[in-house]
């Protein structure tokens, strides 16, 4: 979400933006400022594990974000992107907050690993443009594509968040160019190759992730275990993966098995909760994978959002190192590494 | 008060200190295994008596059966005799699976496929049960009975397959009368439940747990004309990846105990997971956690009543919502005439104590409750 201004905006011409499930995300969710980062690596280096390291978030990131403009200039007939570190001088408050990413990096808390070049099924959202979608273009003036879809949206139930979800086989093609593209330009970007891949919102033809395998991913993370595979023509294929499968092309899966999502989770106590899910885990001699969306850091939009979301993953930090002083805080890659070699 | 009771308190106190939270004073029935053959007649019965099968010894295979016009009509006299503050009666949740084995296939293909028949079909073959489905019809539209999902079977298919493949003499002998449901607790065969229909020996079930679910659900959509919002699992007994499927076919609610038994796979011991009314997990499903007890027909329950008074009282205590278990097998008299009327009798007498005690009572469905949990979600 740019702005609150887009929000009052949007509100103002009938739509309500904190609606639905992807409320939060358009009322919290933004880029991370410099100030973001700073809080919550201060956060991060705020506990040490039994190897005295500190704990890493696996950042998995979009690297690019759509060109607006040249879109507009185009009349919407081809789409284009710029690479985030550009979104990031456009956006008050992140012109400097890619230095702090490969700070990031360079202390071992912050590892950037490939969300996706955009987290934005860039086919299905050109279509609603160029069909005249009101509400896309609507959006799309405001720089932004993350509305909730109104029934009268064109083909409202595709989601536009679900960056490789396919509709016909022939997009299949489109999305491995897409994987070469991003996972290029997050070489670019962070100097390294990405391994670990997580496909916006989950779906992801296994011919792309022969692409992602070729390209040098060596783990697909997801937090369903019931997968359905998008195969096109609204078709899908139903497979289970858990943690540590491997797909026909050596690639394992890692299965997200806690959850701490405190923002706009008024209801559960989510301290609690994500303690219990790592004890479960722990009981069943399995790594904990936390998942933990940006949403709850960002205090871009609403700063008592991001202080809310720290104080509760401090106390979640501190909880994890007093009950367990063995505890070691690894990253994706690292867990991916550590599982290729068997040595869980 | 003894130990045990002592501790059953102290349990069910500390169970009540997390989740939602309300003031008002909100009453959920939630009635399980609706739909299910169970004991099919009472010569089934008497014979697996007669071979030395001690089915009188479990209230499951002694009172459960098909639900029958009267049984409806019955507990409906009862459900109407009183209202909440809104003008509301009582509404049962009534968890339905939504089909039974089909024997006759099954038999024709020598134990080697599984087949099933909706309860619809099990309906049509009894007399007394023929209006059932009428019964069911009136009973939702007026707001006192609402049919939700608890399975496309009360049975694990797999492990009753494997057995009658393997021809185990007690559950052979169960099939040729008609019978699934023995329990475990009285048949002499060592193995296990073939009533908790989604747990598992080997992780590699999962994927059938998922179409069963799948299945299930459309023909709940078929029986009923409208989509079931909660699912509760039989037995208690479901595996954290089946939510997946439940969240992609419409299930926003997860009726359930404390705790949940997760399965690890053979010969591992049952994960056990906490579930608080209004948590919710990453698909944003709310769970309602059960919080009292009402099941007179276990003997074992000196005052049932009384207890489940109490256990209300501790819930609205602690400002929760007192989500009350109360299986079928408590109204139904197709097996005992005298387990329905005693029973009624005594939910009578609950309802009656329950609207004496608490003027503002609210009667309130499993998915009226989760609803308003989720109303209460985010303000933004």
């Amino acid at each position: 979400m740019p702005s609150n201004n887009v929000i009052l905006e949007m509100l103002n011409r009938g739509i309500d933006l904190s609606k639905g499930v992807a409320g939060r995300y358009n009322v919290y969710d933004s880029l991370a400022t410099y100030i973001d980062l700073s809080k919550l690596f201060e956060v991060l280096t705020s506990v040490r594990d039994s190897n005295n390291n500190h704990c890493v978030v696996t950042a998995m990131s979009v690297v690019a974000n759509p060109d607006f403009d040249l879109i507009a200039q185009n009349d919407f007939r081809q789409y284009f992107y710029e690479p985030f570190k550009l979104t990031l001088q456009k956006y008050p408050g992140c012109e400097k907050s890619f230095e702090l990413w490969k700070e990031g990096i360079s202390l071992g808390i912050f590892i950037p690993e490939f969300h996706g070049r955009e987290h934005l099924n860039f086919l299905r959202w050109m279509e609603a443009l160029r069909n005249g979608d009101h509400y896309a273009h609507l959006a799309f003036k405001y720089n932004f594509w993350g509305y909730p879809r109104q029934p009268d949206s064109y083909q409202p139930n595709r989601s536009l968040q679900a960056a490789f979800d396919i509709d016909q086989p022939s997009d299949i093609d489109i999305m491995n160019e897409v994987i070469s593209d991003g996972l290029n330009l997050f070489r670019e970007l962070f100097g390294y190759s990405a391994s670990c891949f997580t496909p916006p919102n989950g779906p992801l033809n296994r011919i792309n992730e022969k692409k992602a395998s070729e390209e040098g991913i060596k783990a697909i993370q997801t937090a369903r275990m019931f997968y359905k595979e998008p195969i096109g023509n609204e078709k899908t294929r139903m497979t289970m993966r858990y943690l540590g499968k491997r797909n026909d092309f050596g690639q394992i899966y890692l299965i997200r098995n806690c959850f701490f999502e405190p923002c706009g989770n008024k209801r559960t106590d989510v301290i609690s909760k994500c303690l219990d899910e790592v004890e479960q885990a722990f009981k069943c001699n399995k790594p904990a994978i936390l998942s933990s969306h940006r949403v709850n850091y960002i205090g871009a939009l609403k700063p008592e959002n991001r202080d809310n979301g720290l104080i509760l993953l401090k106390e979640l930090l501190e909880s994890l190192v007093k009950l367990y002083p063995d505890i070691e805080f690894i990253s994706s890659t690292q867990l991916t590494d550590l599982i290729l070699r068997n040595e869980l | 008060m003894n130990y045990k009771e002592l501790y059953q308190k102290a349990r069910l106190n500390l169970n009540n200190t997390k989740g939602w939270r309300t003031k008002r004073q909100i009453v959920v029935f939630e009635s399980d295994d609706w739909g299910s053959i169970r004991m099919p007649t009472k010569d089934t019965f008497n014979r697996m008596l007669e071979a030395g099968i001690r089915v009188d010894k479990c209230p499951y295979n002694s009172f459960d059966t098909l639900e029958t016009e009267n049984d409806f009509a019955a507990l409906y006299e009862v459900l109407l005799s009183i209202r909440d503050i809104n003008g509301q009666p009582p509404v049962f949740t009534a968890n339905y699976v939504t089909c039974n084995p089909d024997f006759l296939r099954i038999k024709e293909t020598d134990f080697q496929e599984y087949h099933y028949e909706s309860f619809i079909k099990t309906f049509q073959k009894s007399d007394a049960c023929r209006n059932s489905l009428l019964m069911i019809k009136q009973g939702i539209a007026e707001s006192i009975f609402l049919p939700q999902f608890h399975g496309r079977e009360h049975l694990n298919v797999n492990r009753w397959m494997n057995a009658l493949r393997k021809r185990m003499p007690e559950t052979l002998f169960g099939f040729e009368n008609k019978l699934f449901g023995l329990s475990t607790t009285i048949t002499s065969e060592k193995r296990r439940s073939y009533l908790a229909a989604f747990d598992f020996d080997s992780k590699d079930e999962l994927c059938d747990h998922g179409q069963i679910i799948v299945e299930g659900l459309s023909i709940f959509r078929k029986i009923f004309g409208f989509s079931s919002e909660s699912f509760i699992a039989s037995n208690y007994i479901w595996h954290r990846s089946i939510e997946e499927v439940l969240s992609d076919n419409g299930i926003k609610y997860i009726q359930g105990t404390f705790l949940q038994r997760e399965p690890q796979g053979f010969g591992k011991p049952y994960l056990k997971i906490k579930h608080y009314t209004g948590f919710s997990n990453q698909l944003d499903q709310v769970y309602l956690s059960r919080n009292a007890y009402f099941e007179p027909s276990f003997s074992m329950i000196r005052n049932p009543v009384k207890e489940c008074l109490n256990q209300i009282k501790t819930a609205f205590f602690w400002n929760k919502p007192a989500v009350i278990s109360t299986h079928r097998l408590n109204y139904i008299g197709g097996l005992e005439a005298k387990n329905r009327e005693s029973n009624l009798v005594l939910l009578k007498h609950l309802l009656f104590e329950i609207k004496r005690n608490w003027k503002n009572v609210e009667f309130f469905s499993s998915p009226a409750l989760g609803n308003l949990i989720m109303q209460s979600d985010y303000d933004l």
